[in-house]
Parts: C-alpha cells; sequence; structure tokens
C-alpha cells in the first residue's frame, strides 16, 4: 500500500490556506490591486493601455487636481486634534462615571457608527443650515441667524461625528484597565484634579490616544457619505474627486486618487502597529 | 536643560499642523470665487477665462459643473449664505426665476449701452437682473448619412431630445418647438429613446449613433466636430416646414445675492472686457458685441430667410410650465 505523502494536518492547512487566501484576494486584495493597476494604466477603457505615470504626473502638478488631496489632510488633520480633546473627554466621562447618564452617552457615542454617514450629513444640514435650529438660535440670541452650510465648520463637524466613536472607544478601552489607585493616592497626596489628569492618567492613555487618532485620521480620510452632503465646491476632498473623476469616466485618475490615500492610511496604520508593539508609547 | 518628551513632540507638531492646515483652508473658503456652471462652458472657463481672471485680479475660481436645476435648489437651501457668487448659465430661466425669488441681485456692466437689449434682461430697479456674454445659435445635428438635415416638422428617425429638466439644452429645444409648433416637438419627442442630460452629452448621442437628429449649441458641436466626432459639417439652423430659424442660446450671468466674494462683480465685468469677447470664436462661441465675427465654422448669420425666435425671457414661468410636457414618461 502507497503511503499518502502528506498528513492529513498538513492537507486540512493547504486547503484551507488555498480558500482563505482565494477569498481574501477575490474580496479585498483583488479589487484594491485592481485600482492600483488601473492608476498605472494610460487608457482603461479603451483596453488597449499601457504603463504610465501621467495620472500621477497631472495629480501632482496640477492645483485643480491636487487641492482635494491638501484639503483631505488639512480637514484630517484638523478632526484629529478636535478628537483628541473631544473624544478623550467623553469617553473619560463615561468610564470614570464623571455625568449623570453616562451609560447612555456611551451607547449614544456609538450612533454614527449605526447611522448612515449620509444621514449624519443630512442632520448637519437641517440642524446648522439656515432653516434649522441654529440659525433661529443665533437669531435669539444675536439678531442675527447664522447658518453654516457650506461652509469649513460644517464640513469638520461632519468628519467629527463620523469618527467620534473611533476615538471614544480606542481611549475608552486603555481607561478601562488603568488603575484608578494610582490617582486616588495622588489627590489624596494634595495634588489636584487637573494636574493628576495631565500628569498620571494622560500619559498611560498615549495607546489610546495613537491608535485613536490613527483611526480617525483613516476615517477621516475616507469619509464620503456626510461629506457629499455637506461639502463647498472650494473644499471638496480626496474622496468627493474619486466620484467626480470615477462618475466622470475618468477612472485611472480616480485609481491615482484612490492609491495616494491608500498609502497614506496603510503608512499611517503600520507606524502606529510598530510603535504600539515596540512599547515606545506605552509608560 | 530638559528633553522634551516625544509626546510633547507630537502634541507641538499637531498643533502646527492644526493652524496652518486652518489658515489655508478659511484663506481658501474666502479668497475663491466660485462660479456655478455649465460643461458646455468648461474650456472657455478653464482655457481662458479662470487664468487670465487669476492673473489680473490675483483670485481663483472654482467652477462647478452641476445641472441647472440642481444648482438653483443648492442655491435655495442656502438660505441667504450661499457658497455660489455667479451663475454663468446657457438659458436666462433660472435667472429670472432665481431674481423673481430674491436670489439674485440687479446689476448694471460699464458696457451696458453696446449691448443690445436681447441679451439682457429686462429693467429692473438697479439694473438687469442678467446679461448674455456670449452666445450660440441652436444648430439641428443629425447624422451625415443624411446629406442634409431632416424636416423637424416630419421627423421619421430616432431623435434626442434633451432633458428640459436637467439640461439648458432641452429648455431651448422646448423653446423653439413650444414657439414654433408644438406638434412638431411631441412628434420629436416620441421618436426619442434616450434623453441627453447635457449639451456636451446631446452632441455625442448623434457621433455614437444613440439617435440620428437633435437640436444642439453650434459651440459645442464645433468642439466635437474639430476633435473629429462624427457629426454633420457644415452647420445648418433648424428647418421645420420648409422654414429655418435662428434660436440665440444665451450664456448669462447672475450677481447671486448675498455673495460671499467681493470680486463676484469684477468677473462680470472681466466676461465683457474685449480681450474676453474677442477669444469667445477660439471656444465657438459668438460676442454679444456689435461687429463680431463667427467662430470658425460656424452658420453663416444673417441668414437669409430664417426667422429669429427672440424670447421674452421675462415670460419664463410659461415656458418653465411646458418644460414637464417634453420628458419621456412626463
Amino acid at each position: 500500500m502507497v503511503k499518502w505523502p502528506f498528513s492529513r494536518t498538513t492537507l486540512e492547512r493547504t486547503v484551507w490556506t488555498i480558500l482563505v487566501w482565494l477569498l481574501f484576494g477575490l474580496f479585498v486584495l483583488g479589487p484594491l490591486l485592481t485600482v492600483v493597476a488601473f492608476s498605472f494604466t494610460s487608457s482603461v477603457l479603451s483596453g488597449t493601455g499601457t504603463f504610465t505615470l501621467t495620472w500621477y504626473g497631472q495629480l501632482f502638478s496640477q492645483p485643480g487636481l491636487y487641492g482635494p488631496l491638501i484639503r483631505t489632510f488639512e480637514v484630517a488633520i484638523i478632526v484629529v486634534a478636535f478628537q483628541l480633546f473631544f473624544g478623550t473627554l467623553v469617553a473619560y466621562s463615561t468610564v470614570r462615571k464623571r455625568v449623570f447618564a453616562a451609560s447612555a452617552l456611551d451607547t449614544l457615542s456609538n450612533i454614527t457608527i449605526a447611522v448612515p454617514s449620509v444621514v449624519v450629513g443630512l442632520s448637519l444640514l437641517a440642524f446648522y443650515g439656515p432653516f434649522g435650529p441654529f440659525a433661529a438660535f443665533t437669531d435669539f440670541l444675536f439678531g442675527n441667524p447664522v447658518s453654516l452650510t457650506w461652509t469649513l465648520w460644517i464640513l469638520v463637524f461632519a468628519h467629527m461625528l463620523e469618527t467620534f466613536p473611533y476615538m471614544v472607544r480606542s481611549v475608552g478601552a486603555v481607561l478601562l484597565k488603568l488603575d484608578e489607585h494610582l490617582e486616588s493616592a495622588a489627590r489624596s497626596l494634595g495634588a489636584r484634579r487637573l494636574h493628576v489628569f495631565l500628569t498620571i492618567t494622560l500619559p498611560q492613555l498615549k495607546p489610546g490616544l495613537v491608535a485613536g487618532s490613527v483611526l480617525v485620521l483613516s476615517r477621516s480620510i475616507a469619509e464620503f457619505g456626510a461629506t457629499i452632503i455637506v461639502v463647498s465646491a472650494v473644499l471638496k476632498t480626496a474622496p468627493i474627486a474619486i466620484f467626480t473623476q470615477a462618475e466622470a469616466g475618468s477612472l485611472e485618475l480616480a485609481s491615482a486618487y484612490s492609491v495616494v490615500l491608500m498609502v497614506v492610511s496603510f503608512v499611517a496604520y503600520v507606524l502606529m502597529s510598530r510603535w504600539l508593539l515596540r512599547g515606545e508609547l506605552v509608560t | 536643560m530638559m528633553r522634551p518628551s516625544g509626546f510633547t513632540i507630537a502634541v507641538l507638531v499637531l498643533a502646527a499642523g492644526v493652524a496652518l492646515a486652518s489658515v489655508d483652508l478659511f484663506r481658501l473658503e474666502r479668497q475663491t470665487l466660485v462660479v456655478y456652471t455649465t460643461p458646455a462652458l468648461r474650456d472657455f472657463l478653464e482655457g481662458f477665462v479662470v487664468p487670465h481672471f487669476r492673473a489680473n485680479f490675483s483670485v481663483d475660481i472654482t467652477p462647478v459643473y452641476v445641472s441647472a436645476g440642481e444648482q438653483y435648489n443648492r442655491l435655495r437651501i442656502s438660505g441667504g449664505h450661499p457658497e455660489a457668487d455667479v451663475f454663468l448659465h446657457a438659458s436666462p430661466l433660472f435667472l429670472e426665476k432665481g431674481f423673481a425669488g430674491g436670489y439674485f441681485l440687479p446689476f448694471t456692466v460699464r458696457g451696458d449701452s453696446t449691448i443690445p437689449p436681447t441679451f439682457k434682461g429686462s429693467n429692473v430697479t438697479g439694473g438687469h437682473a442678467w446679461y448674455a456674454f456670449a452666445w450660440s445659435p441652436l444648430v439641428e445635428v443629425y447624422d451625415p448619412a443624411f446629406g442634409a438635415p431632416p424636416d423637424l416638422a416630419s421627423i421619421n428617425t430616432a431623435f434626442g431630445f434633451p432633458h428640459p429638466l436637467l439640461s439648458n439644452n432641452g429648455i431651448y429645444a422646448v423653446l423653439f418647438f413650444e414657439n414654433v409648433s408644438a406638434a412638431a416637438g411631441l412628434r420629436a419627442l416620441a421618436h426619442t429613446v434616450v434623453q441627453p442630460v447635457n449639451a456636451r452629452a446631446n452632441i455625442l448621442g448623434v457621433a455614437e449613433g444613440d439617435f440620428a437628429v437633435t437640436l444642439g449649441y453650434e459651440a459645442v458641436t464645433l468642439f466635437y466636430v474639430k476633435q473629429g466626432a462624427r457629426v454633420n459639417f457644415p452647420l445648418r439652423l433648424p428647418i421645420l416646414a420648409g422654414q429655418n430659424y435662428v434660436t440665440p442660446v444665451l450664456f448669462s450671468v447672475g450677481l447671486v445675492k448675498g455673495h460671499p466674494n467681493a470680486f463676484a462683480s469684477d468677473l462680470i465685468e472681466f466676461l465683457f472686457r474685449d480681450t474676453v469677447q474677442s477669444n469667445l470664436g477660439r471656444y465657438y462661441f459668438r460676442s454679444v458685441l456689435p461687429n463680431s465675427t463667427a467662430p470658425a465654422g460656424g452658420v453663416p448669420l444673417p441668414a437669409p430667410g430664417a426667422v429669429t425666435i427672440d424670447y421674452n425671457w421675462s415670460k419664463w414661468s410659461g415656458l418653465e410650465a411646458a418644460l414637464p410636457k417634453y420628458v419621456i414618461g412626463g
């Protein structure tokens, strides 16, 4: 009797490997790599495209084309800074039960994950628009209705709402693991609450802040659904430019934009992983 | 000396990044002039107006190309805080409608006396609701296999009736048929399967064989003819029951009420400068100033025997009411 050269375990592992990688390639890697390939193709629609760097040349030389990329990163960095403050505040308030109905606030802080982003955009337009409560409120207070429609503010708010849960969850997860006794001990020795937060709590939150910042950055860079409702023509971001280019039939240019966004998000993610794994930011 | 921690450096870098980003974004928001316009004007705007205006005034222009109806609604929902400064449209319909709705300001250009009355809106307090800065006649665009333009009274082939609610080209097609023969218009609609949504898609529809005949702008047709598109050449005026008609497509400008950029009026004046008017022909448009010449390859005008349809745009509501009639299934 001929002996089967592979063990059952090896065979199973091989079958699993092929199956999982095939599915992963089909649904994840395949589409992403196709976009990369399109970005280096002279003409996708003609079916006879050759290798070219033209689209990247155009993207980085024409202000009308690279403008949305710059805007994307500018908005993302503002949103990260806002979230470092606002997300940390909410996470601290809910985990440490500093506010009434902390559990409800904790649950509600996930709401923008559950609600479609286009609904978030419309909600902002309704609330901060000329016919919404914000205009009515400012009219009541100052005698002049303030509308944030088509402004930078409403764009930043849209990105903040969409990215908010990621910072709250990242910081909250680290906060849950922190030993509150250290803070209690410092306070019992006479340290003020703010001093305790800045010197004891905050340094220990670094992994959560870094992870949250990277997630917020990536999510903000990719934000589309809410943005397309609220963004003005001047502040158009890269995902909107991708949509516009794809709709206009320029798949190659849309792909070049996509590759730039992919690279930035991927690099940010890798840097974060390396820092966290090295324990560089963990005290 | 104490060495700053990595965390401190990160915070400082972030703060600097936020400051720079905010300054740049606010500058961009305040200084950029936003123009709601039509794809038919894309080459003229991006090839000539935007770079020359920037060179003259150091102000950037962002053209926004979506349908006139969409732009009008965007203006309405802004409630007095518009993003657009200026509307440059292929028809004055939405400018008249918007003026009646209180969304546009009246204005007068310096060379008002040189601009013929047909190229500006009626007199209102403060000037005019709109001015045409360029124009182009409606032409009959057809499959070259026909040899001559088919008579629109007895159209019996695939027609491309541009969508009147999504494109100004559709508005002009309705204007033409409603003023000449509504029956012929409905006959053309009955032969329509595909309704193009803008003036460019309309001409490409003939070039790509989606339909055999349409009514398009001379300027857009010439643009595609020069690019080698398979449409008729030389161009012909529309013919209906043996009669030729000149329907001027008025590329008009309106000043948005509450426009955020102070250079909006400068852009309007700029459009009527001799340098701009004399370069319209390069982009296949016609100047509104007297004694201007036709673009190369354009229909020779005045055409003997042709009837000109000088529509009174202050009666826009009647035209608007007729538009839905020319939508397939409408």
